[in-house]
């Protein structure tokens, strides 16, 4: 292949790629203008009002006509309502109230909108027994009774995401992790160094110490140890201390860092099955609590690897459990804790569990929330005792009902009114078959980490053909009217037939682009009298060549 | 021979532009750093100690302002090399004139390209080398700034060639303005954030050579085929 048809073949598609990028975003921009357009057309003339206010119709097995007032009052506590276990297992309802606060406002802050001072937020509680009986009413810290705490994601997590955005480039460069250690005699940082997964100490001289791996301090980089692929960290001082220490996660394990110390204590290692998530309670023990529980925690860290085994390490006394979690349970709601005393483990479910391709294409999510939503669902809490084998105990449980939702609410969340679907048949379907094949994880963890994609597949989201008959029908009528302007210009049919699936995937944004890339002067053909492409020799339709200029008297170029 | 005397012309001609870049660069970028260091809160270890908040350990390198300085002036310096080198011609109709030499015009061309390559690295170049190393030698830096900050510079400057080559294909088409002439400029936006949106230098250097590589073979395509 010679050098120029090489170049003819990169130029030509890279020209339609920047094209129908542009074009798609130009097509994206015009649908929000005219959805805008259309939403004001609807509130001028009250058609929104009609549309979200229409009669609603619900099916399923329970009707809650058919209760009183006060049972669909109990029933609709037992929902809203907070369950709270005591140490001794017994379940508790609680319903916060918030006290209305007045909000006084001067002439200068109104103008501010501001209130003048903000007053605590005052909130009552009432307690009721698991058989909905008020037990308790007053003020929400005057509360008698202590609940069991349980473990939670650590609140000041760094995770993977935040470690992304870190290194995103940005006109202001990339950032890096650094964690100061303070001493009377001066100062250290050490600064993780991406590239060989491991931190670089420097001290206040600007000479390097050292570095800190895996297997803990080293002198050289080559001799330090990578983590492994990062996945969160959590620094805290504690308590009385000037330093930080670090939880530092990976896939398959779990380190503590004290960087004082220049030490590295491996706490978990699961080299079999990677670590899906992790939480704690007490572990951080940096926060300050204004009111000393009567319950003592003990410190506890669990994770959840991805072969449903529960790990939990306890401190005070050291020990570690291991709880085989059932496979149909639904292991991400699944909390612990432990008392000096007992350990407890705490199961939520429901029967209207979102499927493990929940984040999949959203046609069929909403597909499953029509079938699930539109039908009364129990679900349940159950409260486990856990012995030191990881064997459980169920000591309590409460179960409830979930009405159906109205299926008025539903269409109106998946069926957008009619503008909507209008200005979004003339988007391209493709997005919806890119979205089934694109890998979900990458997709995902891009929208959550890169703001600008984020904000891409918000625009998308916005939108995105729905891929019905209307949707079909538009990227017609695009495939038509190319195939009315390509006919007279048509240099192959090959050529032809691309533009025309092209504008039938891409819809108005390919129909844009093709006019764009292909438009060219048409003139009257002198023997059939249609029109015919100049960029072409012979007639489209009669094949006759280009009539030949007529020779003038001035010519000064004759054929032979 | 023919190519290096093209290049040298390119490079005279352009002269004037890669001067104002790199002392326009050298004296916002330079007096921003020098304050940076001398009164900003790298002044010492206790800066990190005075930070109350819980979870600052992320932090930005000292030559964290001067970044937009470079991007801005390397996108600026793009544009204008652009225009001097593809649209002028135009307007002063001395195309033919720089046409008829002995030589193909994929040759003119990449002299084009390279006096415009050599301009950043000698405009730019240098002086981001210069501040980087003032940044990296500052005493009251805790400690000095990863290799990886100068790598994103670069990327910085490469971004200036990618905005060179579309203001050079927008140059160069004939098509009217409202039609495709101006996609290459509205292109390299696109280009632009999905760089600087890159966690990985490799990332970010794979978008470069993909938006170069699409400008590339049609400027390359159109100064082949085009009349002038």
């Amino acid at each position: 292949m010679k050098a120029k048809d090489l170049l003819k073949y990169v130029a030509t598609p890279s020209r339609v790629v920047v094209t129908i990028v542009i074009m798609l975003f130009l097509v994206c921009m015009l649908e929000l203008l005219a959805m805008a357009a259309g939403y004001g057309v609807y509130e001028f003339f009250g058609l929104e009002e009609q549309r979200v206010h229409r009669p609603q119709r619900r099916i399923g097995s329970v009707s809650e006509e058919e209760l009183t007032e006060e049972e669909e009052k109990r029933l609709s506590r037992l929902r809203i309502a907070q369950k709270h276990f005591l140490p001794d297992s017994t379940i508790h309802l609680t319903v916060k109230k918030d006290v209305p606060e007045s909000r006084e406002f001067d002439s200068l802050d109104s103008f501010r909108r501001r209130p003048r001072r903000r007053q605590p937020k005052l909130t009552t509680t009432e307690v009721y027994d698991a058989n909905n009986n008020l037990i308790w009413q007053g003020r929400s810290d005057e509360t008698p009774y202590e609940y069991l705490l349980w473990t939670k994601r650590p609140g000041r997590r760094f995770r993977y995401k935040n470690f992304r955005e870190m290194h995103m480039i940005t006109p202001e460069f990339s950032q890096t992790l650094e964690m100061p250690v303070y001493s009377e005699t001066g100062g250290q940082l050490w600064r993780y160094l991406p590239d060989s997964d491991v931190f670089v100490g420097y001290d206040t001289g600007r000479g390097k110490i050292g570095y800190i791996g895996a297997a803990g301090f080293a002198e050289s980089k080559s001799s330090a140890e990578p983590f492994g692929k990062f996945r969160l960290l959590i620094a805290w001082i504690p308590k009385d201390a000037d330093n930080r220490l670090m939880l530092w996660q990976t896939d398959t394990r779990i380190y503590e860092i004290n960087f004082e110390k220049q030490q590295v204590h491996i706490i978990f290692d699961s080299p079999q099955s990677p670590i899906k998530w992790l939480r704690q309670l007490n572990w951080d023990l940096s926060q300050q609590q204004d009111i000393e529980p009567s319950i003592q925690y003990r410190p506890l860290l669990h994770c959840l690897t991805k072969d449903g085994k529960l790990h939990l390490l306890l401190r005070e006394p050291e020990q570690r459990v291991t709880i085989n979690i059932p496979e149909d349970w639904w292991a991400d709601a699944v909390t612990v804790t432990a008392t000096e005393d007992n350990i407890f483990l705490l199961r939520r479910d429901m029967e209207r569990r979102a499927p493990k391709a929940y984040a999949q294409p959203p046609m069929r999510t909403h597909e499953w929330r029509r079938q699930f939503e539109s039908r009364a669902s129990r679900e349940w809490i159950e409260l486990y005792s856990v012995d030191g084998k990881g064997n459980l105990e169920l000591v309590n449980q409460l179960e409830w009902t979930h009405p159906p939702i109205r299926l008025g609410r539903l269409s109106d969340r998946f069926d957008p009114p009619a503008y909507k679907r209008v200005t979004k048949a003339f988007a391209t379907p493709l997005y919806n078959w890119l979205w089934d094949l694109a890998p979900k994880e990458l997709l995902l963890a891009a929208y959550e980490s890169i703001e600008t994609v984020r904000d891409v597949m918000n625009l998308i989201e916005e939108t995105r053909g729905r891929n019905d008959i209307l949707n079909w029908a538009v990227s017609l009528v695009m495939v038509a009217v190319a195939f009315w302007h390509g006919w007279a210009r048509r240099r192959g049919w090959g050529r032809l037939v691309f533009w025309l699936v092209f504008v039938g995937l891409f819809n108005l944004a390919g129909l844009l682009a093709y006019l764009a890339l292909n438009h060219s002067t048409v003139i009257k053909c002198p023997v059939c009298g249609k029109g015919r492409g100049l960029v072409r020799f012979d007639c489209a339709r009669c094949g006759e060549e280009l009539p030949r200029p007529i020779r003038g008297e001035l010519d000064l170029i004759f054929e032979g | 021979m023919r190519f290096l005397m093209l290049v040298r012309k390119e490079l005279r001609q352009s002269l004037p532009w890669l001067l104002l870049g790199a002392v326009s660069l050298m004296a916002i970028a330079g007096c921003i750093l020098w304050l940076q260091v001398r009164y900003s809160i790298y002044d010492s270890y206790d800066s990190y100690r005075s930070t109350s908040r819980y979870f600052d350990i992320t932090r930005h390198p000292p030559l964290q302002a001067i970044g937009p300085v470079l991007l801005i002036t390397s996108l600026a310096l793009g544009l204008i090399l652009g225009i001097q080198h593809f649209w002028m011609p135009h307007f002063k109709q001395t195309w033919s004139f720089l046409l008829h030499r002995s030589v193909s015009r994929k040759t003119i061309f990449m002299a084009k390209l390279t006096a415009a390559a050599l301009g950043f690295v000698m405009s730019l170049g240098i002086v981001w080398l210069a501040l980087y190393f003032y940044g990296y030698h500052s005493a009251n830096v805790p400690a000095p700034p990863v290799l990886r900050v100068f790598v994103e510079g670069c990327i910085f400057m490469m971004l200036g060639l990618v905005v060179y080559l579309a203001t050079a294909v927008t140059g160069l088409s004939t098509a009217r303005w409202y039609t495709t002439k101006i996609f290459p400029l509205l292109f390299t936006p696109v280009v632009i954030v999905a760089t600087v949106c890159q966690w990985k230098l490799a990332g970010a250097f794979a978008v470069i050579i993909v938006g170069v590589v699409i400008l590339l073979s049609q400027a390359l395509e159109i100064i082949s085929n085009r009349e002038f």
